[in-house]
């Protein structure tokens, strides 16, 4: 089914909402030649997800020689449809991840949707014989990251996380300055960014036309539809944690790289929107500190906030010195230590490209990619762990081995989010 | 009627009490009120617990989204907070508060979240009936079985257990999935009758909430629900039988049993994810007699199914699994061998390895060069020489690879000497400046005194004498451990002779340390050691300055006594220790705001442009000639190289006047001259 036919929209998206494939789509994006990698070597994808972080993986996946988007797939047809035409001729379009698992020609899926269907549809690709590239967070809960893990080990799945920072160069050397000792002992981390934003009030509609929305909340509490939820799921905590859950999983997982560690003892955590601001569930302003064995951690999230003119970023105090940094730049003080600005040569906002080099690889050769489900689990527990304290309102002991609280059963609830059926995890 | 109820709890709320203000009713009030107000209530409000509860409940309902938000923060703030331990009787009467007002039968936005409060609030003991009920209704059973589900204690569990018989099959199916995940074990009994009923979802579902036991019990039950499933229901029923495998594995006693069910799934699944999850099952807890089943299961899958296979072996620590590996190499297709090699370097040991330096001596390219990178991987010494013999006189590849093989070895080195003996060899093997560059970095981490020729020489490449000082101050170090005294006197020589400044110093007095008056390490760099001193005058403290003139100075006198406090105070001589330090405190005991003034004549043989570097705890003014060329009034602990100077000595003898002093705590400082570029100037003193 062509774009650009003189098909009428609506018989073009009732035919998309019964999940047909449309393997005929114009392409519209810039193709590179593919003559360097056999087309039967080249890794076969699947998008699932394509809305704006998908299309980012999409920009940078056509452009690719050793692997071929053959899939791609959005409960909201439109999107679909669109990627498809992206990607051009030899890729189909779905409404139902499901039927793109139920294809043997697919080595691995890419799953950009909100976070609340992360695990889910991770553990089923794995189920499925996929390997897979999930959007971070990783998960909503604690046990749904576990769950993934062990997903990925049962059934030997690569699984990357896309906390594509670790692919690149600039907080790779950021981290080796760190762990090498250059600013001695590093005794305190953190990280921080702006407040969290506000969406106003929801206003429920009807459903718009080609969206499945029961498939949209998925494993999600029902709830009738709303632009809010659709456009700007990260303010409701059926599906999110706001900027703790979005960029707090980029930046936490660099501050746990850096000091060596993968959960903390206890979390403190206070949260506080002291203006008008409906709408969300998330506190505007929050502060999180956690207490690791080696260091203390910081995550704020304040109005007019920067450090040395980083509006968000990582820091590291050591002993000897200090180290902050955000995509752009990385700066050691004092000026002693003898280590100058280090700047990202790329565009950092966009680089993913290195993450999905390392992932095609790891497909191949079968190792550990550099951002692991695991490492991915422990970064998004971090975050998920201070918006459990939010919740609670009070002081949490955490067991990281054991993976439960200390002394407090009811935090220990916030584990695990009931599905709704027929999900399951 | 339900509005009205819950406008009578507003009534009564709103009624005066005994409360110190804001009262529960203004806060409830303020919660319509102007932002401003709302603010303040949404912070206020939760430490009236059931009391605001009761005032707030009725505003879930009001016209004004923002206030029925509000609202309802207020009350999942007051939800959350009855948790804390101790806490039980407020969150019994809050959840029957809330509990009050579940309405069955029609959709209500405010059963929905009378029922997401109810999940955090209900403690253990309360009677979830109200919740329960909700289990037989139409609309409402989901969210009912996700509350209970949430909440979890006893009662929550055996109300999703008793409704399981009244249930259809697929609310069933979601009530096992609850118990499931939340583990009871009261539901293993039901669950395994329900893995005969007639729906395969059910059980498909039965086994699920059977498979977290690990039981071996369950094993021919869940079996049976496996060759049963139909489409929909395989992937579920395999999950459950490997998840049973998976913590039955956990057990030791129970492995053989784990074994014998991926043994079992990879041999009559046509599920290649199925059969992948067997071969790493099997890893975890096969025995040596499954090395060679997983090779030919992998045999069949392709390239994917081979390497899968392969990172199993890797993992499987059965006895006799390296022999099986070792027979299964000679073997195995030769699709599969060359991963094998690289397997083998991961597992290492005494079997594996002479098979591994056998194949990097192979005619066959392919595999030669696979034998060395796995050499590379294997962290153990035996790869060493293999790996040097073919970096000194392979060719080509086998070179390049032997190369990049060393500097893994180097970092995956489970002995502890044998990193530095890899870079060692690569450094003498490589020609690459940047593989040069990264081995004498490696030296500096770990410092091989046998490698000190090599360094030496590289010292000498004007590309690399940074690196290699670096790489020299760790090996002088490890030379005098070994006892090579005159060998690290040796390096010493040449260190001496290279820009070395701060970091490095340190490093370098840390390393020599139990021999720094052996080898002369002080003077080696640059520090005056003999001084004149004489103190402690007063002092105004830090950050007051350090220009009240005290003996006359720049002028020095060693022969003048200076009147302080009743006494007087003249020149005595003291040395630095070995490594540099001067410490005034066992001079003069532990003082408070204070300073001392320390003298030395040195002598150099011509004019020269150098660099005074000094530390010091805390402040210091420094005079060479009689001209100040540093005054740094600070309040700090010293180090090596903290400031510097320029100063313009003359050929013959020169004064150096330098004044310290002395906030509270440590007090001392270190001194020493170099060139502008950091090499050491030896004065005579």
């Amino acid at each position: 089914m062509a774009l650009g036919s003189s098909l009428d929209r609506r018989r073009f998206l009732g035919a998309l909402g019964r999940g047909i494939g449309a393997g005929a789509a114009l392409s519209l994006a810039p193709r590179m030649a593919r003559a360097s990698v056999a087309p039967s070597e080249r890794v076969r994808l699947a998008l699932v997800g394509c809305g704006g972080m998908g299309n980012r993986h999409l920009d940078s996946l056509v452009r690719r020689t050793d692997c071929q988007v053959v899939a791609v797939c959005d409960v909201y047809t439109p999107r679909a449809v669109a990627a498809a035409q992206r990607v051009g001729s030899g890729c189909d379009w779905y409404q139902d991840y499901r039927r793109v698992l139920d294809r043997d020609d697919i080595d691995a899926v890419f799953c950009a949707t909100p976070d609340h269907w992360h695990a889910l549809m991770t553990i089923h690709a794995c189920q499925a014989g996929k390997d897979v590239y999930v959007e971070k967070p990783l998960s909503t809960c604690i046990a749904e990251g576990r769950a993934m893990v062990e997903a990925a080990r049962r059934y030997a799945r690569v699984v990357q996380v896309g906390t594509q920072q670790r692919s690149l160069k600039l907080f790779q050397d950021a981290v080796r300055i760190v762990t090498s000792g250059k600013i001695g002992q590093t005794t305190s981390a953190g990280c921080w960014i702006g407040p969290n934003g506000q969406t106003g009030p929801e206003t429920p509609g009807p459903v718009p036309e080609g969206l499945d929305w029961d498939l949209w909340l998925g494993p999600a509490p029902w709830v009738p539809y709303s632009p809010q939820r659709q456009f700007s799921f990260r303010a409701f905590h059926d599906y999110a944690n706001g900027e703790l859950t979005n960029w707090g999983v980029h930046l936490m997982d660099i501050v746990l790289w850096g000091i060596g560690e993968q959960s903390p003892l206890t979390i403190q955590a206070i949260g506080g929107s002291y203006r008008e601001v409906p709408g969300n569930d998330d506190f505007e302003n929050i502060e999180i500190i956690y207490k690791f064995r080696t260091c203390n951690v910081t995550w704020q999230q304040r109005h007019s906030d920067s450090v040395s003119g980083k509006g968000y970023g990582i820091r590291f105090n050591g002993t000897g010195g200090r180290l902050y940094m955000d995509r752009g730049s990385f700066v050691v003080e004092p000026p002693s230590l003898g280590v100058s600005e280090q700047f990202e040569t790329g565009d950092p906002w966009i680089d993913v490209q290195s993450h999905h080099t390392n992932f095609i690889e790891c497909i191949r050769t079968r190792e550990r990619p550099n951002s692991d489900v695991e490492l991915g689990h422990w970064a998004t527990s971090v975050v998920l762990l201070g918006a459990i304290a939010l919740d609670c309102g009070r002081d949490l002991a955490w067991d990281g081995d054991a993976e439960r609280f200390i002394g407090d059963e009811h935090a220990n609830r916030y584990l695990m989010r009931p599905y709704r059926a027929p999900w399951h995890l | 009627m339900r509005l009205l109820a819950l406008t009578m709890f507003v009534a009564v709320s709103l009624m005066p009490n005994a409360r110190a203000a804001p009262s529960v009713a203004e806060l409830a009030a303020g919660l319509q009120g102007e932002p401003r107000a709302r603010v303040d209530a949404v912070q206020l409000l939760p430490r009236y617990g059931a009391d605001a509860v009761r005032a707030v409940l009725p505003l879930l309902t009001h016209d004004d989204p923002t206030v029925a938000k509000a609202a309802y923060n207020v009350l999942w703030a007051v939800a959350n907070q009855a948790g804390r331990s101790g806490r039980t009787e407020e969150a019994l009467e809050i959840s029957s508060l809330l509990a009050a007002h579940l309405v069955a039968g029609q959709q209500d936005p405010v059963t929905d979240k009378l029922l997401r409060l109810l999940a955090v609030s209900v403690p253990e003991g309360f009677d979830v009936e109200p919740i329960a009920r909700l289990l037989g209704d139409t609309v409402w059973r989901e969210a009912a079985r996700t509350t209970l589900e949430r909440i979890g204690t006893p009662e929550a569990r055996a109300a999703l257990r008793d409704a399981i018989g009244e249930a259809d099959p697929a609310f069933a199916c979601a009530l096992l999935g609850s118990l499931a995940q939340l583990r009871d074990a009261e539901t293993c009994p039901v669950a395994l009758q329900l893995t005969r009923h007639r729906d395969p979802a059910v059980r498909a579902a039965a086994a699920y909430a059977l498979a977290w036991t690990g039981d071996t019990d369950y094993i021919a039950a869940l079996r049976m629900v496996r060759r049963r499933a139909s489409t929909d229901t395989k992937v579920t029923a395999n999950e459950a039988l490997l998840r049973l495998a998976e913590a039955m594995s956990e057990r030791e006693s129970d492995r053989s049993a784990a074994a014998a069910v991926y043994r079992e799934v990879l041999g009559d699944s046509p599920s290649s994810a199925a059969r992948d999850a067997a071969i790493a099952g099997l890893g975890k807890c096969g025995d040596a007699a499954d090395v060679a089943l997983i090779l030919a299961a992998a045999e069949h899958g392709g390239a994917t199914a081979t390497a899968v296979a392969v990172h199993s072996l890797a993992a499987i620590a059965a006895p006799g699994a390296d022999e099986a590996i070792a027979s299964a190499y000679e073997t195995a297709p030769a699709a599969a061998k060359l991963p094998l090699l690289a397997m083998m370097g991961k597992r290492g040991g005494s079997v594996l390895l002479p098979k591994l330096a056998a194949a990097a001596a192979s005619e066959d390219r392919e595999t030669r060069l696979a034998a060395l990178r796995a050499l590379g991987d294997c962290g153990d010494v035996t790869a060493l020489a293999v790996l040097t013999e073919a970096a000194s006189t392979g060719t080509g590849s086998d070179r390049e690879t032997a190369i990049a093989s060393l500097e893994r070895l180097a970092s995956s080195a489970r002995d502890p000497e044998l990193p530095g003996q890899a870079y060692a060899a690569l450094l003498v093997t490589a020609d690459d400046a940047a593989v040069r560059r990264r081995a004498l970095e490696g030296l500096a981490a770990h410092p091989f005194a046998g490698a000190l020729e090599g360094v030496l020489a590289a010292s000498r490449d004007p590309a690399l004498a940074d690196v290699a000082a670096r790489a020299l101050v760790g090996m002088t170090g490890a030379c005098v451990r070994a006892g090579r005294v005159e060998e690290a006197r040796e390096a010493l020589d040449v260190i001496t002779r290279l820009p070395l400044v701060g970091d490095s110093v340190a490093a370098l007095i840390g390393q020599l340390a139990p021999f720094a008056s052996e080898l002369d390490v002080a003077a080696r760099l640059g520090f005056i050691t003999e001084w004149q001193v004489v103190g402690p005058f007063p002092f105004g403290g830090p950050g007051t300055g350090l220009d009240d003139v005290n003996i006359g100075e720049p002028a020095v006198n060693l022969d003048a006594a200076y009147p302080v406090g009743g006494r007087e105070l003249r020149w005595i001589a003291a040395h630095a220790y070995a490594d540099g330090l001067f410490d005034l405190t066992p001079l003069y005991g532990m003082c408070e705001n204070v300073v001392c003034y320390a003298y030395s004549r040195i002598t150099v043989p011509e004019a020269i442009d150098a660099v005074v570097r000094m530390g010091s705890d805390d402040g210091i003014k420094v005079w060479v000639n009689g001209e100040v060329i540093h005054n740094h009034d600070v309040d700090r602990g010293s180090g090596y190289d903290q400031d510097s100077a320029v100063a313009r000595l003359r050929a013959g003898a020169n004064d150096l006047l330098i004044k310290v002093s002395q906030g509270r705590g440590g007090w001392n400082f270190r001194l020493r001259l170099t060139t502008p570029d950091g090499v050491a100037v030896r004065a005579v003193q």
